[in-house]
């Protein structure tokens, strides 16, 4: 049995899913517009996670499951998430009679035990979607690869419930209700101010723009907490997270200025255009960033840890600003 | 809507090229070349595991240490896909336990990291 499902690549998983599973409901939304209503931006640094293992120290998005919850909720959608599974064999159970009533799940799973991806990591907040099942072999649709997969129900199982930091544990999301219309733009202007109000952050919490102060701290002092290998060693990683693992810091800059250049035509507000070029800038530097990291530890580049902490310095700086006009300017409306 | 979010990026010394555009409809994200992060952060786990190899074959450590090494696991980890205790699983790091070792166990670790019992045993070194 599989069912009609239209298989999109995108360049995010779970936005993928999201607006994948939204059209099967007959709802054409693009991914940042999604990205944008799910308020998927944010920055994290955990100073606790070693550097030298082999997970995942920094992230540039929401808790995994957050996307799906917050564009849900502003896009009043009738949906229900089972948030864990004590039993693996009712987790698999669950997902077959959601299947044979004709619904397409969304679920958390691990990414080291996929076997149709090279990277080896422990990262435990990839998305996908099971859309068929025919005897042992499950359909799944992934947005990150450019075709259907197919896995054994031995391979999902294994992948729903991966060990590590945040454990899936079976988690899994459904929409209940077909939706008929969607208050799209109270949901633009609902999604802008929550992130605005994650970005900008708390004064406790090293969060969101916060967290990029913290990361330039560290990285000033590197070579004298470190030494000199392992400091290049830490900058590999933060360029591994920065864009080689899924969409990375630059990238979702860049999916979020293109939202806001589609909710500048949807909300009739085309201030917001303005807005999307400073997000691109933003993007950009944040990539100029990775390549000097690349050059560093190449030894092609002279630029000392006192100037690449100059330029988080400056790109933290301009976000601030940056988020700190949005919120005014969407506050108004 | 503009065709493009983000220009080619200029670059000369050629290291990486990415381009991230958007075409009203669909994102497109192409490489053309990629960071070298990955390779820094494998030759240098190829480093340690070299040392470990070593180890092995002067038979201060088990084999077991060589593939939690060669897998990118933790004991922490492969406690947690197992159910053993960490204490016990550093007890099999040593080869005097891992040699008294039960088949129950030796099937959980060659589960966890898919090869065989005999793999599990000997390394092809």
């Amino acid at each position: 049995m599989k069912l009609n499902f239209e298989h999109r690549a995108a360049a995010h998983c779970e936005t993928g899913v999201v607006s994948n599973l939204l059209n099967f409901y007959g709802h054409q939304l693009s991914e940042p517009l999604v990205f944008g209503t799910g308020a998927g931006l944010y920055f994290v640094n955990m100073p606790f996670v070693s550097f030298k293992g082999n997970m995942m120290k920094f992230s540039f998005r929401t808790l995994p499951g957050n996307v799906f919850k917050q564009a849900m909720k502003n896009l009043k959608i009738k949906v229900k998430m089972k948030k864990r599974f004590f039993n693996e064999e009712k987790a698999m159970k669950a997902v077959d009679a959601l299947l044979e009533q004709g619904i397409p799940t969304g679920n958390v799973v691990g990414l080291y035990f996929l076997p149709y991806t090279p990277l080896r990591i422990h990262f435990n907040a990839h998305h996908l979607c099971v859309i068929g099942k025919e005897g042992n072999e499950y359909t799944v649709s992934d947005p990150t690869v450019p075709t259907l997969q197919k896995l054994t129900s031995q391979n999902l199982k294994r992948v729903r419930f991966s060990q590590g930091m945040l454990k899936p544990r079976g988690k899994m999301y459904w929409i209940k209700e077909k939706p008929e219309e969607l208050p799209i733009e109270a949901a633009i202007i609902k999604g802008i101010k929550t992130t605005c109000r994650k970005m900008l952050g708390t004064m406790l919490l090293p969060l969101g723009v916060r967290g990029i102060v913290l990361l330039s701290k560290q990285i000033r002092k590197l070579e004298k907490k470190y030494g000199e290998q392992d400091a290049l060693l830490f900058l590999a990683t933060l360029l591994q997270a920065m864009e080689e693992f899924g969409t990375g810091g630059a990238g979702f800059r860049f999916l979020y200025s293109a939202f806001l250049l589609e909710a500048a035509g949807m909300i009739h507000k085309p201030k917001l255009k303005e807005f999307a070029a400073e997000m691109n800038n933003i993007g950009d530097q944040w990539r100029y960033f990775a390549l000097e990291c690349g050059r560093k530890f190449k030894s092609r580049s002279k630029e000392s840890y006192n100037e690449l902490t100059d330029r988080l310095l400056d790109i933290s700086n301009k976000e601030k600003a940056f988020f700190a006009a949005l919120k005014k300017e969407i506050g108004n409306y | 809507m503009e065709a493009k979010v983000n220009e080619k990026l200029s670059d000369d010394t050629g290291e990486q090229m990415v381009q991230y555009y958007f075409d009203g409809k669909k994102w497109h994200q192409k490489w053309e070349k990629r960071f070298d992060a990955s390779e820094l952060v494998m030759t240098k786990q190829a480093q340690e595991l070299e040392i470990i190899r070593q180890q092995v074959q002067g038979g201060k450590l088990s084999p077991l240490s060589y593939h939690i090494q060669a897998n990118l696991f933790s004991i922490r980890l492969l406690s947690s896909y197992t159910g053993i205790p960490k204490r016990r699983i550093r007890k099999h790091l040593k080869p005097k336990y891992f040699n008294q070792l039960d088949d129950e166990t030796q099937n959980k670790y060659a589960s966890i990291f898919e090869i065989t019992v005999d793999e599990l045993k000997e390394l092809s070194l």
